[in-house]
């Protein structure tokens, strides 16, 4: 056994405590036995400790945990109302985002599929009112701006809404729908019974991943009470075209696409998307829908909230709304 | 023993005085999640529990004058990571909590070191030497309570010891020897192996016993009613 030294000091200070398997003890009692040094030294160790475990507690002030307490309640109350504020704050645009995500993708990828007129469409109905749009005509060129493919292509990363968004990421003219006119998007379910159906849940992905035959379920979720306490009701329903119809260009309303378009483009500057985008979406829609708000706090916090709502950028909000002017 | 733990009119867990770690760390975990949800009354609670413990190992290691004020701030810091708390294996909400204190108090010495080697020491500063800390002269606090509880010259003088080891010595001797943590959770306080806590312990008793000798001797005694400590330049030399 090496002595004196670091270790065995260190064993006979364990010793102390009981901290010794019984082999460990028995090695050390062994040693002892034999080293009056290591005695001497064992003697030393026990009278430290005796010593400082005979000190009594330390009576902490009278009036100490009064003042933790009143610093708790005061930085608890700051935290709820900067919740509350946020809860206020980035309801609607969250809800804005869930609808407008929804049309997007469903109204976007029948065009891929080049079977639109027969396919259901989806569209939203501020307010119960049936939604009137007008048919995007043929994009010309690219989307402009780099960052717009660069938000659209990364949308399209999105389990399920990939296959049918990748020809606009690509700005390719083929897989657009060509011009035809003018066509009227009529409603065909009632605005009450897509109001009647089931709340939206804290399962929020397939608003945002739903492929073109989940329209009709992602537009019931779009639509639950939650949303249309969020901002007049956003209902979508399955439709049928008449491409006789007069047309009505209605989409979101702009503050809601401006504040959708805000939260995309918070998720792109964050790195939110592609793979991501659909799990961080669904924690944004999750406190839409039933996230205590300590919860929402917890998940806010993690935000730079000085820099949530300062993250637009001409580029992004160009890009939602050349994919808006697109919408039927 | 055991814990039994009940609810209290404000729905919140509540234990019993006991030591069963086990049943704590439940009760904990019960508070910490209610905190954690927004409830004062569940954080005051653990505040309630652990506010004199955490006190104490302030005060041990920064001194009487610090440790209201740090333990404040270190509840502070703790309520505003509990977010990111969360328990899994070895994690209960005493050990994460003693954690933030003991660092809280390592910051607070190198705060104090660094102002120290900036400044110079002033007349009623701690000496910090890479060989721990050395109060120099203490303000007057005869009048505190916590002072008044502990005024025995034999209390005095191991306090005053205790102040002289450097910050990580010091920590596990607060940790293990004063507030009677066991190697285990004092080794995941201080974010150690079992070994280095086993070794820290040692060397901080042997320094401390080495010292309390010179105090036996008369060649290192508290000077001052006043104060815990007051050590002379010459003897610090003599303890080096």
């Amino acid at each position: 056994m090496k002595h004196p030294g670091a270790a065995l000091e260190a064993q006979l200070s364990a010793m102390l405590d009981g901290e010794l398997s019984a082999e460990e003890a028995a090695a050390v009692e062994g040693h002892l036995s034999s080293c009056a040094q290591c005695r001497g030294v064992l003697a030393e160790l026990r009278g430290a400790r005796e010593l400082l475990e005979a000190m009594p507690p330390v009576a902490p002030p009278p009036d100490l945990l009064a003042a933790i307490k009143r610093d708790a309640a005061t930085e608890m109350a700051r935290g709820e109302s900067v919740v509350s504020v946020f809860w206020l704050r980035w309801r609607a645009p969250v809800a804005g985002l869930a609808a407008a995500a929804a049309v997007m993708l469903a109204v976007l990828a029948p065009w891929q599929s080049g079977d639109r007129g027969s396919d259901p469409a989806v569209c939203i109905v501020p307010g119960h009112q049936p939604l009137v749009a007008e048919q995007a005509q043929p994009v010309a060129g690219e989307i402009a701006a780099t960052e717009s493919e660069t938000i659209i292509a990364e949308v399209t990363r999105a389990p399920e809404a990939g296959a049918a968004m990748s020809g606009v990421s690509r700005g390719s003219r083929a897989a657009r729908p060509s011009a035809r006119g003018r066509r009227v998007v009529r409603e065909e379910a009632a605005a009450g019974e897509a109001e009647t159906s089931a709340p939206v849940s804290a399962e929020v992905e397939p608003v945002l991943a739903f492929a073109p035959q989940n329209a009709e379920r992602a537009s019931a979720r779009a639509a639950g009470p939650v949303f249309a306490e969020a901002r007049p009701v956003m209902v979508a329903s399955r439709t049928t075209i008449d491409e006789d119809a007069e047309l009505e260009p209605v989409g979101p309303s702009p503050v809601e696409a401006e504040l959708a378009t805000g939260i995309v483009a918070r998720m792109v500057l964050d790195k939110y998307i592609g793979e991501h985008l659909v799990q961080s979406s669904s924690n944004m829609l999750a406190v839409v829908t039933e996230t205590p708000s300590a919860e929402l706090g917890t998940m806010l916090a993690d935000d730079d909230d000085a820099s949530f709502g300062l993250c637009f950028t001409d580029a992004m909000r160009r890009a939602l709304t050349e994919t808006e002017n697109r919408l039927p | 023993m055991s814990t039994q733990a009940f609810v209290d009119g404000e729905g919140l867990p509540v234990t019993t005085g006991d030591t069963d770690r086990g049943a704590m760390d439940r009760a904990d975990q019960a508070l910490v999640e209610a905190a954690q949800a927004g409830s004062p009354e569940a954080f005051g609670e653990l505040a309630r529990r652990y506010h004199a413990n955490v006190h104490g190992i302030v005060y041990r290691m920064c001194g009487a004058d610090e440790a209201p004020d740090l333990t404040q701030e270190i509840f502070l810091r703790a309520l505003r990571a509990l977010r990111k708390f969360q328990f899994h294996g070895d994690a209960s909400f005493r050990t994460w909590l003693y954690r933030i204190a003991v660092n809280a108090c390592i910051n607070e010495l190198r705060r104090r070191k660094r102002r120290s080697d900036v400044e110079g020491p002033s007349l009623d500063e701690d000496i910090v030497t890479d060989d721990g800390t050395v109060s120099r002269s203490v303000p007057d606090e005869s009048r505190s309570p916590h002072v008044l509880a502990e005024r025995s010259e034999i209390q005095r003088a191991v306090h005053a010891i205790v102040a002289t080891l450097t910050p990580k010595h010091r920590a596990a001797l607060t940790l293990v020897d004063l507030e009677q943590l066991d190697y285990e959770e004092a080794a995941l306080v201080l974010e150690c192996p079992l070994g280095t806590l086993k070794s820290r312990l040692a060397r901080a008793r042997r320094q401390f016993a080495e010292k309390w000798q010179l105090y036996e001797e008369g060649k290192l005694s508290p000077e001052s009613e006043r104060g815990p400590r007051t050590v002379s330049d010459e003897e610090i030399g003599r303890l080096r």
